[in-house]
């Protein structure tokens, strides 16, 4: 049981920070460089990747025996597209506004290869529930990552979080950071600082061996 | 490569070719029934909601007026100009006179999708704008939306424009390709109007 309860908890912990999908996997760019421009845009993607992320997987994960191995690829899609299209519908339904501002990008997870490669390497080998969890971590750390940076871009480039005010009028914001190339500025120095930040903690780690 | 593949347990069992159609085709039809359900269940809220943002639009235009849609076929609007007018509304006061239109239309500013915008216009021959309301649009935050934001400058500018007023109004800066969309489309929806006003009014 002990055992169990720590493979989980290096799971959770894998999507958050060890393999974290954006910043140390790199997956997912498109998206992550796309609608980082606000913290709401943010966090609405990483929330919908997260529910989509932990829905394909556990049916992944049950469908394992199921799924035909040669069409593996295609059932993969099928299945996350299925939930994409919920996640589409559900949010025009009761979360109007979050749809408008998500906007094309919604449709777009279905091509975010965090689902494929979440699905490939890990639902169709482990069972239902850890996939879940595998899921629900990365999902959290794609979430985290985007918030982190669309809440420096946003800062920085309009004045604001979260739509508020928070840099004086004065502050002209730098727009570059709102524009793609700021996108590839924000996440290559923030890729750069978690190599960083790991390198030296597995450095300290082997020296105190 | 095809023969390396034919071992004996690839062509009967789970990895046979009718197999692997067969399973894909379970999956196809459990999505498939999953998600024409949740259609069915969501289709009526979504329309609500899309109905909801443009009346909403019309509303804060024109406060205590009724709106009636009009047929785009029954007026002269079949040029080319006039092909992005995607909807004619009468507006109606207490009294049941007709006191102005509302015109929405899509605007292409600098995204590939589409502005809808409301222009609502009143006035002796429908000739000046009353104000314009943007009800959705995919321009770049912090830039193109610049010139969208229904506080700034630039939408409020179109109140009481007619015409040939209506290229005085200066373009946001740094959203230059949205401003001379919405301003592009002020006149086409002026000059809609105009023929639409003169339809209903019997050629006057």
């Amino acid at each position: 049981v002990a055992n169990k309860g720590k493979e989980l908890l290096n799971t959770l912990k894998n999507g958050l920070w060890e393999s974290n999908p954006v910043f140390i996997q790199l997956l997912g760019l498109c998206p992550t460089l796309a609608i980082t421009t606000s913290v709401s845009n943010g966090l609405g993607m990483g929330l919908c990747s997260t529910f989509v992320l932990v829905f394909s997987n556990f049916f992944i994960s049950v469908l394992r025996k199921f799924i035909p191995p040669r069409a593996r690829i295609a059932s993969y899609i099928v299945i996350i597209a299925g939930f994409v299209t919920v996640i589409d519908l559900v949010l025009k339904a009761f979360l109007y506004e979050l749809s408008a501002s998500l906007g094309v990008f919604i449709p777009l997870i279905v091509v975010n290869c965090i689902f494929l490669a979440r699905a490939e390497s890990f639902a169709s080998k482990n069972k239902p529930f850890v996939s879940v969890v595998d899921g629900f971590s990365m999902g959290l750390g794609f979430t985290a990552a985007l918030v982190i940076i669309s809440a420096i871009r946003e800062l920085l480039g309009n004045g604001t979080l979260l739509g508020f005010r928070i840099l004086p009028e004065a502050y002209q914001p730098a727009l570059i950071l709102i524009l793609p190339a700021g996108g590839f500025l924000v996440l290559g120095l923030l890729t750069a600082l978690v190599r960083f930040v790991t390198d030296k903690t597995k450095k300290d780690r082997e020296d105190t061996k | 490569l095809a023969k390396e593949n034919k071992t004996p347990s690839a062509v009967r069992g789970k990895d046979s070719p009718l197999s692997t159609a067969l399973r894909l085709t379970a999956i196809v039809a459990v999505i498939i029934v999953m998600l024409s359900a949740l259609n069915y269940f969501t289709k009526g809220f979504i329309a609500e909601n899309e109905q909801r943002k443009a009346t909403e639009a019309k509303e804060s235009l024109f406060a205590d007026a009724s709106f009636k849609e009009l047929d785009k076929s029954s007026f002269p609007l079949d040029g080319e100009e006039y092909k992005d007018v995607t909807a004619i509304f009468s507006v109606i006061d207490g009294n049941g006179r007709t006191i102005g239109y509302c015109i929405d239309m899509k605007v292409f500013g600098f995204s590939s999708d589409a502005m809808t915008v409301c222009f609502g216009i009143e006035g002796e021959n429908a000739a000046m704008l009353k104000g314009i309301r943007i009800i959705s649009h995919s321009e770049t935050p912090g830039i193109g939306t610049k010139a969208l934001e229904t506080t700034g400058d630039f939408i409020p500018s179109f109140t009481g424009k007619t015409a040939n007023t209506v290229n005085d109004i200066s373009a946001v800066s740094g959203a230059t390709l949205t401003s001379d969309a919405v301003k592009g489309a002020a006149e086409t929806a002026l000059a809609a109007a105009k023929k639409i006003a003169g339809g209903v009014n019997g050629g006057k």
